[in-house]
């Protein structure tokens, strides 16, 4: 049984070192069945916009856990937040890219309002009122 | 042709597809969807763009009303 991979994003990273070396890897990156673009531009000084897109399909179970590491890898370099989509076998998530915990969590948050809002007016009158029931429930974190 | 759309129509409407017999059982159909997915990212959400959601909803139930 095979499953298939995607991911596709665009993050702004500040030049280094230790992102030349992330790049390096991800450039060299390979594995069978995957067809990965990864695509560097330096727009202004010192900032590098990283555009990365794949696509595979693999034995179901073995994934490619570690070129989601490598792209999360960047986060601590980014300039700001990023979010990659990602669907794995079909299912679509986020990947947030981001230098620290808190400002993936704002990003991952703007990004889903970003989702929801420009279609709330699909919602009939009665789910308008449970969305915003649910939006106003007190929140665990 | 058109005995043969009915029965996709309603094929696609039992098997739970977007494809519906009306247009209001569509516009609830998609609207459930899209409620039902939304609901399952709202942990998510932080407060600030919580507010903003819910000030847009308002405006439309306003709209509405």
């Amino acid at each position: 049984m095979s499953a298939s991979y995607e991911i596709s994003g665009v993050v702004r990273v500040r030049r280094g070192p230790a992102v030349e070396a992330i790049l390096t890897r991800l450039r060299g990156y390979f594995r069978p069945g995957l067809v990965l673009a990864v695509e560097v531009e330096e727009r202004e000084p010192g900032i590098l916009t990283v555009s990365l897109d794949a696509v595979g399909v693999f034995t179901r179970g073995a994934g490619v856990p570690e070129l989601d590491e490598m792209v999360r890898s960047l986060g601590p370099h980014a300039v700001e937040p990023a979010v990659f989509l990602t669907l794995h076998e079909h299912r679509p998530s986020e990947l947030v890219v981001a230098p620290s915990e808190n400002a993936a969590r704002a990003a991952l948050s703007r990004h889903r309002r970003e989702q929801i809002e420009p279609l709330l007016r699909d919602l009939i009158p009665s789910d308008r009122a449970l969305l915003v029931a649910g939006l106003q429930e007190p929140q665990d974190h | 042709v058109l005995r043969i759309r009915s029965a996709l129509l309603e094929h696609r409407t039992a098997s739970g597809s977007r494809l519906a017999p009306s247009r209001e059982a569509g516009r609830t159909a998609l609207s459930r969807l899209r409620l039902h997915r939304w609901n399952l990212t709202l942990d998510d959400i932080v407060a600030e763009d919580r507010a903003r959601l819910v000030d847009a909803l308002h405006e439309l139930l306003e709209d509405t009303t």
